[in-house]
């Protein structure tokens, strides 16, 4: 397979999956501070949101204060903004174009469509009829793009490409925003705000993360901190935990890869030690300070980007 | 004649270059006035340099790294044997079959690439008029003697007001330039006559203060019947004998440029050269 | 017989008039049906303006189903994605008449490649005077780097696309050669698969030769060109990219002959052998069939400001390490001033007279023939010798006063750039013409496909009958508003 191929089916994953993740957690977001505690106003959950995405520099920089239409447009449509959920899945069609051989048309029809739905979304329909009604409909086309992946691609290299793009995403979504919601959570430790505020918080999050109802089916418990960390970073069977995802990398680089030495500091060996690392990590040992435990993880997945880059997408 | 010459470039790029490719043109050949005794080609990012003949037959030096650098410096250095040649570029038919030959269609098509203009050579419609009349009852070597000495004079020595791009057309407007815009000058000039004139690109002696030795230097060749080619340096207004150290010809600048790159990079970058030709006379054994 | 025929139902025929002068395929001069439509026509006879709407639905939908697109850059930077528009009526042409367009465009194909390989080598046919050496070498279209290279095969233009017309003396007559990148040819095959799709009953009562053997045979071509000594060549499609208008078409063939599609980022030049990029490493490529102009093939060659080539590629094409289809210099051969030649050119090397008409042509360059241009200019077509795709066309008989007058200062200036030739009445020929609702006549062309490889030649049986959709026009670039037709050729 051509490097450019595999490049652009690796970041048509990665743009999938960003869109996907960008979408969820802002009307998670948007939507639970309609009824929050007091103290959650709307405001500080618009910074959280533009914080996730990497946005709220420039936003500042254009706008100032954080009003609510323009923030979510900012998030959602905004084409001049890269990281907007429409610039992500414009993103991920040029990507599907450049490697359309290589998928079956089940599969580029689904991206198609997704495309022409997200660009045929005016402001004055995310004004009308709100956030929800919007990403909702983004993380639905994503579920059907995602099934098409599975079940109508041979599981070959394209397969395992698109995949390691995902994962990788996924992984890397899932640390921002645990990274996102432990700074929310200090500055409300900061106001002394209590139980209600730490709950709140959790559910957020786990609803940021689709892992709502799966962790209290699995700890069969009012959601806290402790959990849901654990749950996020270390469970071995959820597929949107850290855990999970760079173990699934670490299968499709094994698909991939011909080579059966494994040299120190290649790619398989960095994904391998991390993977074992995290087999036999307690949530105990990351909470003693988790943020930098995140952010450590945060340049682990990127160096793991590096790495795939570097040997199989270089053109 | 022994001359020792160092060609080093020297090239800093603002952003790492991920891939590249270079061509070089730099190394003299070898024809019955010269040979290369001995050489080395030297490259800082240590890439094996693979060679190849042009379309012309000379060699071009090329190197290939995806090896990721900021700064290339690529030097050669080459040991050549120049022999004393023929230097006056007499004509041996008489000046009616030089005529009966330079204008046969045979000759036409056997010559084209160095009789048809190109980018460098075409000159405006208002400028034509400033070319050199030909008396075509004398002979072609007279003529292109005075052609060397008309070019000479006719633009001044001044760095900075022409670059590798400004055709004759453009020198000729603002009446100055570098070596090479002499030499595309006359080339104009000489086809425009129909005379077959090529590019030479090579090394000038540097112990003589010839003008364009500093650097790589550029000069004509002119084709004269029953004779061969022959060469004129219009930017000194000189005949070419042993100070000059071939490396290539070709119909224009476009084929004898010493060094071409694709690169993928960013940003800025500054390219820069030197080159030093110091020769010895023969020891008497 | 004919009548009874002719009397079921002309509804949709009814505003159909047949216009003295010129040449209608399907009516004769008393404007009965001709012998080989009339299957067709009777049933399209029986349709009402509703069913032809439906089937032309039906049939658009086919090309949005399969992508057909090409791409339409004047609007904006992003570029919109068109259907070619089609037309359901087929072009038929009957086994005798094809019979010889096939054996007359093998023989100029054949003559054609041999005036190349003599161009770049010994230059005889411009030594004996048979063709001006004036004209070749200031062709913007020779290339010097061709000189004395011998592309296997001996072979250099392996596809070739030469278009024919069909003039009011019934006569088919060559009216340009496409030698250098010629396109179209997966509109050809989609719109069989189209008419298929649409009117398949129409299949039933006609012996229809395929065409879906064109991928294969094109294979086949390019392996047998590859370099000597690679029994099992690595073979890849170069397009430009997905920006360019023929992307779809670069794809659909590589698709087809299941090799790789690259541009010319995937590839690199390392000690004069061709690489391509892949997930494993670089891997040796051998042929390449290039939709890539020379102009922009090679950055270190020709333009240094290309991106969409491979630096260093000519020197492994001299080399001999890779192939490249076409070869390039090919441009030089289909100049339309080099066109006036090819009769002569068949001569010279075949010792034969040649099989298929030439437009005759005046060179502006010439001062006789310059002369009679300005003095008839009303009737005369006027075009620029090295432009593609209907730019630059100037008609006489459709031009003001005011025009007529500023052309005549343009060719004036630029004499060499101009040929003219008398204004070829095309052909017409029934096409749905979906406002009205009814058949109405539309002037028609055709693009034919001719491939030539090492001990291999293939001409697709019909080609691309193109329609200038405008009524009156003689344009049938699918790029100033041409539609095209599926070609039958008859068993």
């Amino acid at each position: 397979m051509l490097s450019r191929i595999a490049n652009s089916l690796f970041w048509m994953g990665r743009y999938l999956e960003r869109a996907e993740h960008t979408a969820r957690y802002a009307r998670v977001h948007y939507c639970s501070s309609l009824d929050a505690p007091l103290v959650q106003k709307k405001e500080f959950v618009m910074e959280s949101s533009l914080n996730l995405s990497g946005l709220l520099y420039e936003y500042k920089k254009a706008h100032g204060t954080l009003e609510d239409e323009k923030v979510l447009y900012t998030i959602t449509l905004q084409e001049s903004n890269p990281l907007s959920i429409r610039a992500c899945v414009n993103s991920a069609r040029e990507n599907a174009r450049g490697a359309r051989d290589s998928l079956s048309s089940e599969l580029w029809e689904s991206i198609n469509r997704f495309y022409h739905y997200v660009n045929n979304y005016s402001e004055a329909d995310l004004n009308d009829k709100g956030i929800y009604n919007f990403t909702d409909k983004v993380v639905e086309n994503c579920a059907i793009v995602n099934g098409y992946v599975h079940k109508s691609l041979i599981h070959n290299e394209v397969w395992s490409f698109i995949h390691l793009g995902m994962h990788l995403e996924r992984a890397n979504q899932i640390t921002r925003i645990l990274i996102a919601k432990t700074n929310d959570m200090g500055k409300a430790a900061t106001q002394k705000l209590g139980k209600v505020v730490e709950n709140y918080q959790c559910v957020t999050l786990l609803k940021s993360a689709e892992a709502f109802d799966m962790s209290r089916t699995y700890y069969k418990a009012v959601p806290n901190y402790h959990d849901s960390l654990e749950f996020l970073i270390l469970n071995n069977d959820f597929p949107r935990s850290i855990c999970y995802n760079l173990t699934r990398m670490g299968r499709y680089l094994d698909r991939i890869n011909h080579s059966k030495l494994q040299e120190k500091d290649s790619l398989e060996f960095t994904v391998g030690k991390i993977c074992a690392t995290l087999h036999y990590l307690t949530i105990q040992e990351i909470e003693g300070d988790v943020l930098i435990f995140l952010n450590n993880m945060l340049l682990s997945i990127n160096k793991i980007g590096e790495l795939i880059e570097k040997k199989y997408l270089n053109y | 004649m022994r001359y020792t010459i160092e060609y080093q470039s020297y090239n800093v790029y603002q952003h790492p270059v991920k891939e590249a490719i270079f061509e070089f043109r730099v190394l003299p050949c070898n024809d019955e006035t010269q040979a290369v005794t001995t050489y080395s080609l030297i490259n800082s990012i240590g890439e094996p340099v693979f060679s190849f003949k042009n379309l012309f037959g000379f060699e071009v030096n090329r190197i290939r790294t995806v090896a990721g650098f900021k700064e290339f410096t690529f030097r050669l250095n080459a040991v050549v044997q120049k022999n004393e040649s023929e230097l006056f570029p007499y004509s041996v038919l008489s000046p009616e079959e030089e005529q009966t030959e330079l204008t046969a269609k045979a000759f036409y098509i056997d010559y084209h690439l160095y009789l048809l203009q190109s980018y460098y050579t075409i000159l405006a419609p208002e400028n034509r008029e400033h070319v050199l009349e030909f008396d075509r009852s004398q002979p072609l070597s007279t003529y292109l003697q005075l052609l060397n000495g008309y070019v000479h004079s006719m633009l001044s020595y001044q760095k900075d007001t022409t670059d590798v791009k400004t055709t004759a057309n453009e020198a000729l407007n603002i009446r100055s330039g570098v070596c090479q815009d002499f030499v595309h000058l006359f080339i104009a000039m000489a086809r425009y006559k129909g005379i077959p004139a090529r590019y030479v690109s090579g090394y000038l002696n540097q112990g003589k203060s010839f003008i364009g030795s500093a650097l790589m230097h550029a000069w004509v060749e002119a084709f004269i019947p029953g004779v061969g080619w022959k060469g004129f340096d219009p930017t000194n207004n000189l005949l070419v004998d042993t100070n000059y150290i071939k490396v290539s010809h070709g119909a224009d600048y476009a084929d004898c440029s010493p060094i071409k790159g694709v690169l993928k990079t960013k940003g800025d970058n500054t390219t820069s050269y030197r080159v030093k030709v110091s020769s010895q006379q023969q020891q008497q054994q | 017989m004919r009548q009874d025929v002719a009397s079921i139902n002309r509804s949709v025929f009814n505003a159909y008039v047949s216009e003295p002068g010129l040449l209608d395929e399907v009516f004769n001069e008393n404007n009965l049906v001709k012998d080989h439509y009339r299957k067709v026509f009777t049933q399209f006879s029986r349709y009402s303006t509703d069913d032809l709407n439906k089937i032309n639905e039906y049939a658009k939908l086919s090309f949005f189903n399969q992508g057909v697109t090409f791409a339409v850059y004047s609007e904006n930077l992003k570029g919109i994605e068109r259907i070619f528009p089609f037309d359901f009526f087929p072009r038929i042409i009957p086994n005798k008449e094809w019979e010889k367009l096939e054996k007359g465009l093998l023989q100029r194909t054949l003559a054609i490649n041999l005036f190349l390989e003599d161009i770049y080598h010994d230059k005889k046919i411009l030594k004996d005077g048979v063709v001006p050496a004036e004209l070749i070498f200031s062709s913007n279209f020779y290339n010097r780097e061709m000189i004395n290279i011998n592309p296997a095969g001996g072979v250099y233009a392996h596809v070739s696309g030469t278009d024919l017309i069909k003039h009011s003396d019934g006569e088919y007559y060559v009216l340009e050669d496409n030698i250098r990148c010629p396109s179209g040819v997966s509109y050809v095959l989609s719109n069989r698969e189209a008419m298929k799709r649409t009117l398949s009953n129409l299949f039933l009562s006609h012996q229809v030769l395929p065409v879906q053997d064109y991928p294969e045979q094109l294979l086949a071509i390019i392996q047998s060109v590859a370099p000597d000594g690679i029994d099992n060549p690595n073979c890849v499609v170069l397009s430009p990219g997905m920006y360019n208008s023929a992307y779809y078409e670069h794809s659909f063939l590589a698709q087809s002959m299941g090799i790789p599609l690259v541009e010319g980022r995937d590839l690199f030049v390392d000690r004069n052998f061709v690489y391509m990029k892949t997930i494993y490493g670089p891997e040796r490529v051998d042929v390449i069939y290039r939709r890539v102009d020379d102009d922009f093939i090679d950055p270190l060659s020709f333009r240094a400001d290309s991106v969409l080539g491979v630096p260093g590629i000519m020197g492994a094409y001299r080399e001999g390490n890779v192939s490249l289809l076409n070869a390039p210099g090919t441009g030089a051969a289909d100049d339309k001033a080099v066109y006036t030649y090819i009769p002569a050119i068949i001569k010279y090397y075949l010792g034969e007279d040649p099989i298929l008409n030439n437009v005759h042509t005046y060179h502006c360059e010439s001062d006789g023939d310059f002369r009679y241009v300005l003095e008839h200019m009303q009737n005369l077509v006027i075009k620029p010798v090295d432009e593609s795709g209907g730019y630059g066309v100037f008609i006489g008989s459709k031009a003001s006063k005011e025009e007529l007058a500023q052309y005549k200062r343009i060719i004036t200036a630029n004499r060499r750039k101009y040929i003219a030739q008398p204004i070829m009445s095309l052909s017409v020929h029934p096409t749905y013409i979906e406002e009205n609702g009814c058949f109405e006549h539309r002037h028609i062309d055709l693009r034919t496909y001719c491939l030539m490889g090492k001990k291999k030649q293939f001409v697709l049986k019909g080609g691309l009958t193109r329609v200038a959709l405008t009524k009156g026009s003689l344009i049938v670039n699918s790029s100033q508003g041409g539609g095209s037709k599926d070609t039958w050729v008859l068993e």
